[in-house]
């Protein structure tokens, strides 16, 4: 792949000659490696080394974007001038800001040397220790053990010059046994230093194992006690419809018009914070802007959605550090997400349930029914079980559950202080770091067969 | 950088893999998106790279870079059979392919426009009057309109001897009118399709023919009426479902279901397994008699249609469900001998830098008779609902739920009223087993959907549904309880 060096250097030519009136490259370089392994065995196992530049440029208050992964010759000069006659042909954006200087982000600790010279031999050794764990166990594994590692710079004719090395961890267990019934667990860290095979294989399979003949049972409102894995679903969808500025702006939020109110209950604190190392760091956004700490629910209290420049502009603020990609523009989204916790155990949120159910995970979440009232709708997987009496007493078939997420997070009763950082569902980095919450009266609306 | 390709392979096979492809692919995409006006997206996107897959001692391994020199696809080349070697210290994977003959072919996709030789200033009038005809509508506070156009240029060789060149050319596009009231309840109507429309494997006249600027007032005035709906009634009923919903409902509910990698398993811990196994083939109940389902490959213009899939196997027919019984999945080199078939053609990658996959090509449901007016004629009492709005469906797509931008209400065989927020919920054979009329070819359509998900890393297809309006009797719609 091309070195440092010389992409530095073509970067900067091309920023120099681009014949735009103002110009702003972003470059994502790096591989993936991912490991997928089924029926106990490795069925999928790839590796990728590509290095794209988003190219985009303003002439007056016209823009255009162009991406290329071609960076030889004058390929890359070639797509700036593809870029620019876009710009040259489309209508002006009178809100167009401008690209603007940032200053240097601060470091942040996002590397792991050990994660970046990871072997396709080392990846398949973990999952012969997994494999292992659950044959103990009569269970066969499914999965995926990925990890990648990136350089992500920005640069802009106003002087922006911003870069830093990433590198990411994820791993996935999930444990079936003859009868199809699955348990799930997984574990996301910025490298494999934070990745623990052997625990997050035995804790998929001990949820296998425990959901044998799962019986069904009668639907309607129910405390749940939902593990991070859950809400870390929940949360990906809020961050799509709802923490944007654009989504705001839009009236798509279930926050627009609403900040100031009490929107969710006294409990619950979501605060974005692109330098907690508690989760998974990212120091600027696509423009190149630092990223600032935002707290987007404060007890219960809609406070603020996370800004990039352009919608920063239409409220008079200054950009948080939340760009996304100039390809699309979708606006600015959180990615490091913490809820702040609360004070039990897990088993003290059992204890305080006379009837109800524990959730591991979601499928096929999807917030779009009634954005405005945080209307969500999806299934219950891979390990869900009937707690009666503060006892958990036996696993039951997957229910669908639809509910506005104002509505269930206005019904916390109590969350652990223990939290597990998951990896988001949108965007390549992103992480979601939860406690484990009991909500009170979850809706549940359906049964499948399993 | 065909030969460099053809030398690595060739390198391989004397190095004794059992197997191994190459592909190159160059992907352009445009995708223009103008909302109120302003031109919010604008963009061309290039990816270009190859990606060399490798079978040895039963097992796979594939590894690609978008850097197109000679001694990068030798590197690559040795990647991705020490991925492979790697992948067999796991258990005892004991991978075959079945036997097909080598294809020598170059194919490029029908078109009369070339997408990308269309002047980027006649796109932007069209997306300009999209957004001024809905905007015509006092209460539409967003008025969006979008085309996109694709073109992905595949080059194939494996040890078989295949060599295949293929150009495939797609576009498309769509609009979307939301009103907001005072309170902030807002209500969308998209035109062709939601979530930016419908495409097609043809050039810019299927753009110009989807008459986004001709249905812009109308889309806009039905967002504002929406808006102003009664709200869809809770209750089982009968359900006629229009075009563009039946689309996804066939995408979720039947082509997920029978693809037969995730059949056996390679899904579970992501996108999830099916309830289609392989005990049921050729006897289980789908749906009612006038349930007839086919994989085609081969329709012309479909969004899931080309000429050979990524392993190198000619496009094909396959019949999914024959009068109501499941018949048929969608397969691969890999998975089709484990039931005594070959493969049927569907094995796709959404770039240089993917493996394939077991995609759905056009999943169609076949036409019955008459119109879908002669239908909401012959229905007493029912809800007609469309255009997608959200989709949920179980990890074996049985129990799924939907919600729709739009419905009416029908009394005596007419349609009486307009009503917002319709969600319908079902379990998948018993819902296919109430479908008791689907109309005709006059109003049959392939609707395009380009980005369908499925595996890790994440890969996003370009698959069709060729549907036309059905009935389905005893549905629940709106919550239960």
């Amino acid at each position: 792949m091309i070195d440092r060096g010389r992409l530095d250097a073509l970067l900067k030519e091309v920023l120099a000659s681009s014949p735009a009136d103002e110009t702003e490259l972003v470059a994502h370089c790096g591989t993936n490696r991912l490991t997928r392994f089924a029926g106990s065995l490795i069925h999928q196992n790839v590796s990728e080394e590509n290095c794209s530049v988003t190219v985009r440029v303003a002439v007056g208050k016209r823009t255009g974007v162009a991406v290329t992964n071609r960076l030889e010759g004058a390929a890359l000069a070639e797509s700036v001038k593809q870029a620019t006659e876009v710009a040259q042909a489309s209508p002006e954006d009178p809100d167009f800001p401008g690209f603007r200087k940032s200053e240097r982000a601060p470091e942040a600790d996002t590397y792991s040397e050990a994660t970046a010279l990871m072997s396709p031999s080392a990846r398949a050794e973990s999952v012969n220790r997994a494999v292992a764990i659950a044959a103990e166990k009569g269970t066969t594994l499914s999965g995926a053990y990925r990890v990648s590692d990136f350089r992500f710079a920005v640069m802009n004719s106003s002087g922006t010059d911003q870069e830093y090395y990433g590198t990411d961890a994820f791993l996935s267990i999930y444990a079936t046994d003859d009868d199809g019934v699955a348990g799930a667990a997984v574990a996301y860290a910025k490298g494999i230093e934070g990745i623990d095979v052997e625990t997050t294989a035995r804790r998929a399979v001990d949820k296998c194992v425990a959901g044998a003949d799962p019986v069904a049972i009668d639907y309607g409102p129910l405390d749940v006690i939902i593990a991070p894995k859950a809400v870390a679903e929940v949360m990906s969808w809020l961050s799509f419809t709802a923490f944007g500025a654009k989504q705001v702006q839009e009236g798509f939020s279930f926050m627009a018009g609403r900040f100031g109110e009490k929107v969710m209950g006294d409990n619950i604190t979501i605060r974005d914070d692109g330098f907690d190392p508690a989760g998974l760091p990212v120091p600027f956004d696509y423009e190149g802007v630092p990223k600032k700490p935002v707290t987007i629910i404060e007890h219960g209290v809609a406070v603020s959605p996370v800004y990039d420049t352009l919608t920063a502009v239409k409220d008079g603020i200054e950009s948080t550090g939340h760009a996304g990609t100039a390809a699309f523009r979708g606006g600015p989204g959180p990615r490091n997400l913490f809820i702040e916790p609360g004070d039990k155990t897990e088993d003290e949120l059992i204890s305080m349930v006379d009837r109800g159910l524990l959730v591991t995970s979601f499928h096929y979440v999807n917030g779009l029914l009634d954005t405005r009232k945080a209307l969500f709708t999806g299934m219950t997987r891979a390990g869900t079980f009937l707690i009666e009496g503060g006892k958990i007493v036996r696993p039951v078939k997957n229910l669908r559950w639809t509910d506005s997420m104002m509505r269930a997070f206005s019904n916390v009763d109590a969350m652990t202080r223990e939290r597990e950082v998951v990896g988001a569902s949108w965007g390549a980095v992103g992480s979601v770091t939860s406690p484990t919450m009991l909500i009170r009266g979850f809706k549940f609306t359906g049964a499948t067969e399993f | 950088m065909k030969d460099f390709l053809k030398q690595a392979i060739n390198d391989l096979r004397q190095k004794g893999v059992d197997y191994a492809d190459a592909r190159k692919v160059r992907g352009l995409s445009e995708t223009l998106v103008m909302k109120n006006g302003t031109l919010e997206t604008a963009s061309m996107t290039e990816s270009d790279g190859f990606g060399i897959r490798v079978l040895k001692g039963g097992a796979w391994g594939f590894a690609s870079s978008s850097e197109l020199t000679e001694e990068k696809v030798s590197e690559i080349a040795q990647q991705a059979l020490a991925i492979a070697e790697a992948s067999g210290t796991v258990g005892k994977p004991g991978i075959t392919l079945d036997k097909r003959p080598p294809a020598v072919d170059t194919y490029i996709s029908g078109y009369s426009e070339d997408p990308f030789e269309v002047p980027l200033a006649e796109k932007i009038e069209i997306l300009s009057g999209a957004c001024e005809g809905m905007s015509r509508t006092e209460g539409v506070k967003l008025a969006t309109a979008s085309i996109m156009n694709f073109r992905t240029e595949k080059l194939f060789v494996d040890t078989d001897g295949s060599s295949i060149d293929q150009t495939i050319i797609e576009a498309g596009g769509g609009i979307s009118a939301t009103a907001i009231d005072g309170a902030g309840e807002r209500q969308t109507r998209s035109y062709p399709a939601s979530f930016r429309g419908d495409y097609a494997t043809r050039g810019f006249e299927f753009t110009r023919s989807l008459g986004l600027v001709e249905n812009s007032e109308r889309i806009g005035a039905e967002a504002l009426e929406l808006l102003n709906a009664d709200e869809c009634p809770a209750g089982k009923t009968t359900l006629i479902i229009g075009g563009t919903q039946l689309a996804l409902q066939v995408h979720e509910s039947c082509g997920h279901p029978i693809e037969l990698d995730r059949v056996f398993g390679t899904e579970a811990s992501y996108a999830g397994t099916s309830f289609l196994t392989t005990d049921k083939l050729g006897s289980f109940k789908y749906g009612s008699k006038v349930v007839n389902l086919v994989a085609d490959a081969t329709c012309e213009g479909g969004l899931g249609s080309f000429a050979y899939d990524d392993e190198g196997v000619a496009a094909q027919r396959t019949e999914i469900v024959r009068e109501g019984i499941f018949v048929g999945y969608l397969t691969s080199r890999e998975t089709a001998p484990r039931i005594g078939l070959s493969s049927n053609g569907t094995m796709r990658a959404s770039g240089w830098n993917r493996i394939p996959l077991v995609r759905m090509t056009n999943i169609n449901l076949m036409p019955g008779d008459g119109t879908l007016e002669d239908l909401i004629a012959d229905t007493e009492d029912g809800i007609f609902v469309d255009s997608n709005k959200s989709w949920s469906i179980d990890q074996r797509r049985i129990n799924f739920q939907f919600g729709c931008e739009i419905a009416w209400e029908i009394k005596h065989g007419k349609r009486v009223r307009m009503l917002k927020n319709p969600v319908y919920t079902g379990i998948t054979p018993e819902f296919w087993g109430g479908c008791d009329a689907v109309t005709g070819p006059e109003e049959w359509h392939i609707w395009g959907i380009p980005s369908c998900g499925k595996g890790e890393p994440g890969q996003a297809a370009h698959v069709g549904h060729g549907v036309s309006p059905a009935r389905f009797r005893n549905v629940q719609v709106g919550g239960k309880r």
